[in-house]
């Protein structure tokens, strides 16, 4: 009896020190990187990033054992079978018009999406309690997510990572937007806890609420997605890629002239690098020293490289924050030759702006511009959630361009149980969008699109009934021109050209 | 008589044909009194758009015409566009004349047979009392505003007034099947006309009686019997071919499930949406339960055991207390339940609220569109204001049905116990209590 209990000692033994030796945390690193960028309408964009790349397997039991990955997370990903996930928390609009395409576009309020794994058995169910369990992760309204607000579009959106098939199922993805949400300090500072340093030492430590959520636009991210280990991806690494989009006005900060500096921004210098970084990176775009305003650097930065992106040239100062040899605190500032000098706004491929028309409580409808900066016509596919209270007449759409009336080329419908009434979502493709887009001077003739609603009397007890209403943003796409430039083919305009400029460094 | 009535039909004709080329027609479909979620041409065209693109459109909410209506108007709307509007003005002159046959039968009923009161013979009605009322229900229904306006406005309750005058006609024709079956069909787009069933089954029974050799007799059960099943029939039928048509059951959720849990609360001038708007949520259930009730079944059972005799009355009261009640009611409904009431002209004289009545709609009519728009527009007012009218044209509606109900008890009051009222001595009145 007692030796069967020894070998079973034993084996247990055995079993475990093998369990131990498999789930030692397997090779990872951790980049930091801030990219600063001055705008043509003198506006600074501040980009940070913060990538953990993990060598393991995407399954649950690879969460049980962080290293730098924050386990918190993990935990959530691996128990709702996520296989891609993207959150973002923004504050404020970005003007595409006058500023171009950010890194990560984002909808105003909260924005969040995820791809399930195809083993997910009830999607619905466990969308909910995965953005009940981000609710309680970032502090934010998450939990508002439900089967009102929540699509699964079939065009707009591609899995950014790798997937096991080629063709996406969209059964598998959900995508949700709350665009009444606020995003403050309570949202920043569980987010900030999410990275290896905290907020103790590195670039985050330049992430201060009060320098934050003063700027014009402020948008917090969380990308996490599957990419392949080495060039011939027989093996699958975790990618998690915390973002940063900050968007400075200097009329307002910069004390009648144009100079910046990072203790200006972001009220403190850099102390240093994250010791647990391989690499911690600042890049400032240097492309308006050119054409605009001309600003000497100082420190004048080590290096300095070139970027080719869709036919434009970027040039970026590139600071090695490890490589600097920080003792005390380091700035890097911008000292404008001239006083204000605003730079020449090349409004980007594709924008769009939309108004709503109409007067009185009874009914009224909803026009969205579509501006095409290409030469040539684009193909576009448009995805609109409309709210419960906002019902819908589809027989009433009427897209214009160039004065001709133009018809959809495929027009899918999600129809979603709401509250009283439901929502219309529609995720269309405007293919003959093409056939009428004049390749001249595009921006004077934008494609118009018109909807027509009512607008419905809202219960005693509807959370809208005593607030302002807020309608969920639209995200039109693009198959962007000269995708041969592009690791992806398909970059959305939300998504936009600089989406991978990083990565490919 | 022929001939006035036939240029009643031009007139008529005439002028919504004239209104439907109007730049009046948008502004008065568009009026929430005319066209409501249920009935509006708006929400059909929507419906028929979706359908064509290949979407279910009873999966979202905004579309709750059945399929079988579906199907026919998308027929209309892809193929015969321009022929749209004379087949709504054409479905009205024909359910006015249709309310003109039914009247005339109705006429030739009430040549009283049975022995009343000795100095009752005043009260009789002669022959010549007899030949008006049809042309006044005929033009009750062509020149009422509510009706143009809801036919201009192309809602769809042009077509559930017809189903309701074939109804009545062939109820009084006594015939069992096609009165159950256009029966049917009206209770399949707006659920509430279920209710007749109840007279109708009477006039049924009552018509085999008199049809019968043995004369008198007790009206059979069986015969009630064969209706209710021929009814249930015909609804079972209809709605096997709607889903049949639709693809799935789910357009029971979108119409049925529409009318009575009543999610839409846009403003109509019915009583539901105010009161659903302040509801508290836990209470919704109770509520939606009591008010349905109120409105189909709760005056089914009194009105029937008291005017049992008289089931074209409790066919119009059950008409009239279904247009006040229900959760979307429109002027089309209010307008078709007044063009019966000239049926019962001999009444007139026992009415006692007709100005009051009167008043209470002419004024409603004209405050209702004007505190839509202080509410809406100018946002002066508030829903109060607007509640309140409705609320008020609602009470001039029941205080109508209840004078007609308690003329008639009044009337059938007299003739059993003569013109001559004394009560230990004294001379006394009718009143109701």
């Amino acid at each position: 009896m007692k030796a069967v209990l020894n070998t079973f000692a034993c084996i247990v033994l055995f079993l475990h020190s093998s369990f131990c030796v498999t789930s030692v945390p397997s090779k990872d690193y951790f980049d930091e990187e801030l990219l600063l960028k001055p705008l043509p309408s003198g506006h600074i964009y501040a980009y940070f990033q913060f990538t953990t790349v993990w060598d393991v397997e995407f399954e649950v039991t690879s969460f049980h054992h962080c290293h730098l990955f924050p386990r918190a997370l993990g935990e959530i990903v691996g128990h709702y079978n996520v296989q891609e996930l993207h959150i973002s928390l923004t504050g404020g609009l970005w003007r595409h018009e006058t500023w171009g395409y950010p890194v990560h576009d984002a909808a105003p309020g909260a924005e969040l999406w995820a791809w399930f794994k195809e083993s997910t058995t009830s999607i619905d169910k466990t969308w909910k309690e995965l953005a009940g369990a981000l609710s309680g992760l970032l502090c934010a309204s998450l939990n508002f997510i439900d089967s009102s607000n929540s699509l699964s579009p079939e065009f707009t959106f591609r899995p950014t990572g790798i997937v096991s098939s080629p063709a996406a199922n969209s059964s598998y993805l959900r995508y949700a937007t709350l665009p009444r949400e606020i995003v403050c300090t309570e949202n920043l500072t569980p987010w900030k806890k999410l990275l290896p340093c905290d907020a103790k030492k590195g670039l985050s430590t330049l992430l201060n609420a009060g320098h934050i959520h003063n700027t014009n636009y402020h948008s917090l991210g969380l990308h996490l997605r599957p990419v392949c280990r080495d060039v011939g991806c027989s093996q699958m690494s975790v990618e998690l890629r915390q973002t940063v989009s900050l968007v400075y006005d200097m009329v307002i900060l910069g004390n009648g002239n144009q100079d910046w500096s990072i203790k200006k921004l972001f009220g403190i210098g850099l102390s240093g690098a994250c010791p647990l970084a391989t690499m911690s990176n600042i890049y400032i775009d240097t492309t308006l020293n050119e054409t605009g305003a001309h600003f000497q650097l100082s420190p004048t930065p080590p290096a300095i490289i070139t970027s080719t992106r869709g036919g434009y040239e970027s040039k970026f100062a590139v600071y090695d924050v490890k490589a600097l040899d920080i003792d005390g605190m380091f700035n890097i500032a911008a000292f404008y030759s001239s006083s204000r000098v605003y730079g020449v706004n090349l409004p980007p491929v594709l924008y769009t702006n939309r108004y709503i028309i109409g007067y009185g409580q009874e009914r009224g409808g909803i026009v969205t511009k579509l501006h095409n900066g290409h030469w040539k016509a684009l193909d576009v596919v448009y995805l609109e959630n409309i709210p419960w209270f906002m019902p819908l007449y589809l027989h009433t759409l009427k897209i214009l361009a160039n004065g001709q009336e133009i018809k959809p080329l495929i027009l899918m419908d999600m129809t979603l149980t709401g509250q009283t009434i439901n929502s219309y979502a529609y995720d269309g493709m405007l293919k003959e969008l093409r056939k009428h887009f004049k390749p001249v001077r595009p921006h004077k003739n934008p494609a118009e699109m018109l909807l027509q609603h009512d607008k419905a009397t809202h219960k005693f007890e509807d959370s809208g009934s005593h607030h302002k209403i807020w309608v969920d943003g639209v995200n039109p796409s693009t198959l962007q021109p000269q995708s041969s430039t592009f690791r992806s083919p398909l970059v959305s305009s939300r998504q936009g050209c600089y989406m991978q400029h990083k990565v490919s460094d | 008589m022929e001939n006035l009535i036939y240029l009643e039909y031009a007139v008529a004709g005439i002028i919504r044909y004239w209104l439907l080329n109007s730049d009046y027609k948008q502004t008065i479909g568009d009026r929430v009194e005319i066209s409501t979620p249920l009935n509006s041409w708006r929400k059909v065209t929507e419906g028929a758009y979706l359908y064509n693109e290949g979407i279910n459109p009873y999966v979202g909410d905004n579309f709750h015409e059945t399929p079988l209506g579906l199907t026919v108007f998308d027929k209309m709307i892809s193929h015969i566009p321009q022929w749209i509007g004379i087949i709504f003005i054409v479905c009205d002159l024909v359910t006015a004349h249709v309310l003109y046959h039914t009247a005339q039968i109705f006429m030739s009923e009430l040549v009283e047979k049975d022995k009343y009161a000795k100095d009752t013979e005043a009260l009789l009605l002669k022959q010549s009392d007899l030949v008006l009322p049809p042309v006044y229900v005929a033009s009750a229904y062509l020149f009422n505003p509510y009706i143009i306006f809801s036919c201009v406005g192309q809602t769809t309750t042009v077509f559930a007034n017809l189903c309701l005058a074939f109804t009545f006609l062939l109820m009084i024709k006594g015939h069992r099947l096609a009165c159950c079956s256009v029966l049917a069909l009206a209770t399949l787009q707006s659920l509430y006309p279920a209710t007749l069933l109840v007279p109708a089954s009477i006039y049924l029974a009552q018509a085999e009686r008199t049809s019968s050799l043995e004369g008198r007799q007790s009206l059979r059960a069986s015969s009630f019997i064969l209706t209710a099943v021929t009814f249930i029939a015909a609804l079972l039928l209809l709605l096997y071919i709607s889903s049949e048509l639709a693809g799935g059951w789910e357009f029971l959720h979108a119409t049925y499930g529409f009318i009575l849990n009543v999610p839409d609360l846009r403003p109509n001038v019915g009583l539901f949406w105010y009161f659903f708007t302040e509801m508290f949520e836990n209470f919704r259930l109770l509520f939606i339960y009591a008010f349905q009730i109120n409105a189909a079944l709760l005056y089914l059972v009194p009105l029937t055991l008291r005017l049992h005799g008289e089931p074209m009355l409790l066919a119009a009261s059950l008409t009239a207390l279904m247009a006040v009640f229900k959760s979307y009611p429109s002027l089309g409904d209010v307008g078709f339940y007044l063009a019966l009431l000239p049926m019962w002209k001999h009444l007139f004289n026992y009415m006692q609220q007709g100005f009051v009545v009167g008043c209470f709609f002419l004024i409603t009519s004209v405050m209702g569109p004007i505190v839509w728009h202080l509410w809406i527009y100018s946002r002066s007012a508030n829903a109060n204001f607007y509640f309140g009218v409705t609320l008020a044209f609602a009470t001039a509606q029941i205080f109508l049905v209840t004078d007609i109900l308690f003329a008639y008890i009044k009337r059938e009051f007299s003739l059993y116990h003569g013109l001559h009222r004394e009560v230990n001595g004294k001379t006394t009145k009718l009143v109701l209590e």
